[in-house]
């Protein structure tokens, strides 16, 4: 991808994932970018690198990714190359800006206090299981000015997250509710009321949201 | 207007202004206070007996125009830990002491009565006055009474019934621009200036202000300092979500300790985030972006609403967030918010409380994760001095000794905070050595290479950890002796101007030519000052040692356990 190409692709929705529009008051679509701090998810190629699943996000440009991103998470694990390859069946991601802090720097992509980690090789990691042809499933979390700065238009696009994250988002952030204006759930009109239930037995939900007139 | 020691002996009620000695003219902050601490009060005293003293210092830039120059340093030997304490804390009280040419305030010695008193300080020196009516209160009342006897526009320093009562938690408050507290929180200072019976120290500059030797070099190097810290993309975080941005990311990383440091990771993280902390403020008409002294550029304080809108607490750090939420296993932003206005209100030190709490709840004292019985011991128990109060107001190794527990989470009696030592190595290593007791401060993110301490050890050896920590402390040490906030090491760690702009400032400031030799001079003098104390004290090397647990249980996710050995801990002080 050009550096200043900015990608405009849609996240395609979780298999069996329910459908979720959320019509917002005039100006508040912002107000939930704090929800993909849970992550959403996603499935992609397997061996696609770090920075090629980043580049096919919506709203991300290369300037944007080597520039703005400079905290990595894969696996709680820091990593410090966008060319580092994807593998196994499953990853969790999150990507900041750059944090403050001894913590911070320690944890900062290619950092000089990066030498104070705690290695790898006496850290748990979790298994990985590549012999299988089945996609890759992502869950990325995107963390402080990252959220502000994508989310928005990730959540217009629409994007799977789960019926669980999603319900607590709306329990711990009750004031939230009073900018929705209408709710649609597998195209059906729907309660607020009705829907909290809902969310905490579906597993997906691909929720996009669309500002009102 | 030569600078001048005010010092102040509570035995006999005299006071007198002294000439700063030759010896201690190029220090400031932390650098003067371990410095003066260690010239004047015996290592072996008991920290709250006459013979300790307390010690107030601006840092050498404080009072000036210098962006983030607001800190004031306090020094002690600490009830909490039995070591020499420094404590900084923002407010304008740095500010008030640097301009009516107050190198350093010493209080000394102990009234043989049981009256309190107030310290009134103004250019002209110290008036020692009986106090009654403010006595028994919290702090925000004594900032309210005190303003009203004289003016909003002093600077206060105060305890709360904490430090009334002595307790090894108890911290020093410090008005802020707001007339709401900050806190030289760790350590219990408090129970020092308890002890001293001074309930407030007010702080009258007038109009005065600090003598600039050069000022065009000044305000050049303050504008390129100032330029550099306002770019860089951590103040930008900082301005945005304070400090509690780290919630997310220490999580993440599986070194969030929660539960009484059981696990690295606390599924109520993201009610308590950062992020979600800043659209509550959004929501609520607070600030989320708001400076504890005047002239910082970051801003990385805010106003937190309550439900309704009203003001309930400022200034909420993630380490103090983390220690009443995660290690508490609370997950009700509103609850902290609570929690941190009556702590603040009574004098004592969030971080070490609450990790006290984290302790009770696994001796069974309440049930992790209530939050409506923690508000009630801060309020009825610790506030009136109750014995369960007392037991958790002298901190977290207090309670792990009355209730039997053995994962207390302390180094030389204070408590760990915020980061876990297993999954995040570099910390455990300063928490171990540190002269002042676990504290994430004392190694900051300092640019090393600008200073000369880069280390030439591999740095993936435990030899080269140790000693990049070892650096990082050198240099941080010397950075709080400016005045300086620590917040500034980021610009200082990525942009090569700030670091040489800060040390012009204080060369135009005094009409010297420091360079960087000599910052990192007097921050290898400050920790074997520091150092020696502590060794006259009684200290070895076996204090410098994280609590057993950490070597024998593997914390979740990773199952990482520390590994670093009492000898490889020893080097650290080869140098």
């Amino acid at each position: 991808m050009n550096r200043k190409e900015v990608s405009h692709n849609e996240i395609p929705p979780i298999p069996g994932a329910a459908d979720l529009l959320l019509t917002t008051t005039p100006g508040s679509p912002g107000a939930f970018s704090s929800l993909l701090q849970g992550g959403f998810f996603f499935h992609t190629r397997r061996g696609i690198t770090l920075n090629e699943m980043l580049c096919s996000l919506p709203g991300f440009d290369q300037d944007y990714i080597n520039g703005r991103i400079q905290t990595i998470f894969i696996d709680g694990l820091p990593a410090d190359h966008l060319n580092q390859t994807l593998i196994g069946t499953s990853a969790v991601i999150a990507i900041s800006a750059a944090m403050p802090g001894l913590a911070g720097a320690i944890f900062r992509k290619n950092g000089v206090h990066a030498s104070l980690r705690t290695s790898q090789e006496s850290m748990q990691t979790i298994s990985r299981n590549n012999d299988t042809d089945t996609p890759l499933l992502i869950q990325l979390k995107l963390f402080n000015i990252i959220a502000e700065e994508k989310s928005e238009q990730i959540l217009r696009t629409g994007c799977t997250l789960s019926g669980s994250s999603l319900g607590k988002f709306f329990n711990y952030r009750l004031p939230l509710l009073t900018h929705i204006e209408n709710c649609m759930f597998n195209g059906k009109k729907t309660s607020m009321e009705q829907l909290r239930p809902l969310l905490q037995t579906t597993e997906f939900i691909h929720l996009s949201l669309q500002e009102g007139s | 207007m030569a600078d001048k020691i005010f010092r102040v002996n509570m035995t006999d009620l005299s006071t007198s202004l002294e000439d700063v000695p030759a010896d201690w003219a190029g220090h400031g902050g932390r650098g003067l206070t371990s410095t003066i601490i260690a010239a004047e009060v015996p290592p072996a005293c008991h920290p709250l007996g006459p013979n300790n003293k307390l010690v107030f210092a601006p840092g050498l830039l404080s009072g000036t125009a210098a962006s983030n120059s607001g800190r004031i340093s306090a020094g002690a030997k600490s009830p909490l830990t039995g070591t020499i304490k420094e404590s900084n804390s923002g407010g304008t009280s740095a500010q008030r002491l640097a301009k009516m040419g107050c190198k350093a305030l010493i209080i000394e010695g102990q009234p043989k009565d049981d009256v309190w008193y107030s310290l009134s300080l103004t250019p002209e020196g110290v008036t020692i006055n009986t106090e009654d009516e403010l006595i028994g209160k919290g702090n925000f009342a004594v900032v309210e009474g005190v303003e009203k006897r004289c003016s909003d526009k002093i600077g206060i320093l105060s305890i709360g019934q904490a430090g009334e009562m002595q307790m090894s938690a108890a911290n020093i408050s410090v008005k802020d621009p707001d007339s709401h507290v900050r806190s030289l929180g760790r350590g219990g200072l408090g129970a020092v200036m308890g002890s001293k019976k001074i309930k407030f120290i007010a702080l009258d500059a007038g109009d005065a202000k600090v003598d600039i030797a050069d000022p065009d070099a000044f305000r050049a190097a303050n504008r390129a300092f100032t330029k550099a810290l306002v770019d860089h993309p951590v103040s930008q975080a900082l301005g945005t979500y304070g400090s509690n941005v780290l919630v997310n990311i220490i999580n993440e990383a599986g070194g969030l300790p929660t539960k009484n440091f059981s696990a690295g990771q606390f599924e109520g993280h993201e009610q308590i985030s950062g992020e979600t902390m800043h659209d509550i403020i959004v929501e609520r008409g607070g600030k989320p972006k708001h400076g504890c002294h005047s002239g910082c550029v970051i801003q990385c304080s805010q106003i937190y609403n309550d439900l309704k809108g009203n003001y309930k607490t400022s200034g909420m750090e993630y380490e103090s967030i983390w220690a009443m939420g995660a290690d508490c296993t609370v997950d009700n932003l509103d609850q902290i918010a609570e929690m941190d206005h009556i702590l603040d209100d009574i004098g004592i030190d969030t971080i070490e409380t609450a990790v006290a709490f984290g302790v009770a709840m696994e001796g069974g004292v309440l049930p992790f994760g209530d939050s409506d019985e923690m508000i009630r011991i801060m309020s009825e128990e610790i506030a009136k001095g109750t014995a369960l109060g007392r037991i958790i107001g002298n901190g977290a190794g207090s309670v792990g000794r009355t209730y039997g527990v053995t994962r207390v989470p302390v180094v030389k009696n204070q408590a760990i905070p915020a980061y876990d030592p297993r999954a995040i190595k570099g910390i455990g290593i300063t928490y171990a050595t540190s002269t002042q007791g676990a504290d994430h401060t004392m190694g900051y993110t300092i640019a090393t290479e600008i200073l000369g301490v880069g280390g030439s050890a591999d740095p993936l050896s435990k030899e080269g950890q140790i000693e990049l920590s070892r650096n990082l402390q050198i240099a941080t040490a010397a950075i709080d002796s400016t005045g300086m906030c620590l917040f500034v090491a980021f610009a200082a760690l990525d942009d090569e101007t700030c670091l040489p702009a800060l040390i012009d400032m204080i060369n135009a400031r005094f009409g010297i030519s420091l360079n960087a030799a000599d910052v990192t001079n007097l921050g290898i003098s400050i920790l074997k000052t520091e150092h020696a104390f502590n060794q006259a004290a009684g200290f070895t090397n076996l204090d410098d040692r994280l609590p057993e647990f950490f070597e024998t249980e593997p914390v979740p996710p990773h199952n990482a356990v520390w590994d670093f050995s009492g000898e490889e801990i020893d080097s650290f002080w080869n140098f």
